[in-house]
C-alpha cells in the first residue's frame, strides 16, 4: 500500500463529537474571575481556605499573614520550550483574603495535594463563640 | 455506593487547559487538572482518538458555613485527534501536583528518510 488513510478524519466519530460540543451547557462557563479561584468556609473553630494552584511548586508560593490579612503571592513559570499550543496560564498572581477575625497565627497550616492548596487557619480563643451560663 | 457514582455524573463537563510541546524526538501533552489523584484519571486511545477523562475530589466543605465558592467538583474531559506522527505504543504518562504529562514519541518509521535515487 502506498497511501495510507489512517489519517483521514473518522467522520462517523467527529459528527457525534460536533453534537456533544453542541449540547454542552454554554452556562459552565470557564472564565476566571481572578486567579487562583478559591472556596472560603468557616466553621466556629477554623477558616478554610481551598485554591487552585495545578503544577505550582511549593517554593514559588509565598503565603504571608499580615494584620488581618492573608496574603498569597506566587508565579507560574514559563518553560523555555517550543508551544505548540498554550493554553496553561503563566505568570505572576497574587490573591488578598480579609479577615474578618482574629487567627492564631503561629497556627495556621497550609498543605498542598494534587494541585490543591488548603489553608487551615484557626480562630484566635476570644471570638470564637462561647455559650453563657445564665443564672436563675 | 451507587449514590455516589450518580453524584459523580452530574459534575458539569470541562476541558482543562492543555499545553503542547515539541521537544526533541517526543510531544508533550501538559494538561492542568487540580484536584484529581491517579485514581480519577482515565486515559484511552481508540483508534486514532485519545481521551482523557478525569474526575475531581476537592476537599469538602460539608458541615461548614460556606463563604466563597470560584470553582466546584467537576469532570475533565479532552479529546485529541493523534497522527500516525505518533508511536501510538509508547504514550507514557505521569500525573504529579495536579498537572498531566503525555510524552508522546514520534514514530521512528516516520523519521525523514531519504530515498536514493538509482541511474537508470
Amino acid at each position: 500500500m502506498v497511501l495510507d488513510f489512517n489519517t483521514l478524519y473518522d467522520i462517523p466519530r467527529t459528527i457525534e463529537k460536533f453534537f456533544d460540543e453542541i449540547w454542552s451547557p454554554l452556562e459552565i462557563s470557564q472564565r476566571r474571575l481572578a486567579y487562583p479561584p478559591m472556596n472560603i468556609a468557616e466553621d466556629d473553630n477554623n477558616i478554610y481556605v481551598v485554591m487552585e494552584l495545578p503544577g505550582v511548586d511549593v517554593k514559588d508560593i509565598d503565603l504571608t499573614v499580615a494584620d488581618k490579612s492573608l496574603i498569597l503571592k506566587g508565579e507560574r513559570k514559563v518553560e523555555d520550550v517550543e508551544y505548540i499550543r498554550q493554553e496553561r496560564p503563566t505568570g505572576y498572581f497574587q490573591r488578598i483574603i480579609n479577615l474578618n477575625v482574629d487567627v492564631i497565627r503561629d497556627n495556621i497550616k497550609a498543605k498542598m495535594k494534587d494541585g490543591v492548596l488548603e489553608i487551615v487557619l484557626p480562630k484566635a480563643e476570644e471570638v470564637k463563640p462561647k455559650k453563657i451560663q445564665i443564672e436563675s | 455506593m451507587a449514590e455516589e457514582i450518580v453524584k459523580k455524573e452530574e459534575y458539569p463537563k470541562v476541558q482543562p487547559f492543555t499545553d503542547i510541546i515539541h521537544k526533541d524526538d517526543s510531544y508533550y501533552i501538559v494538561m492542568d487538572l487540580p484536584g484529581v489523584s491517579k485514581d480519577n484519571l482515565n486515559i484511552s486511545v481508540e483508534k486514532d482518538v485519545l481521551t482523557i477523562e478525569a474526575t475531581t475530589n476537592y476537599p469538602s466543605f460539608e458541615g461548614k458555613n460556606i463563604l466563597r465558592t470560584e470553582f466546584g467538583n467537576v469532570k475533565y474531559v479532552r479529546q485529541f485527534t493523534l497522527s500516525d506522527a505518533v508511536d501510538r505504543e509508547k504514550i507514557g504518562a505521569n500525573l504529579k501536583n495536579g498537572v498531566l504529562t503525555l510524552t508522546l514519541p514520534k514514530a521512528e518509521k516516520l523519521q525523514p528518510k531519504k530515498i536514493e535515487i538509482q541511474a537508470a
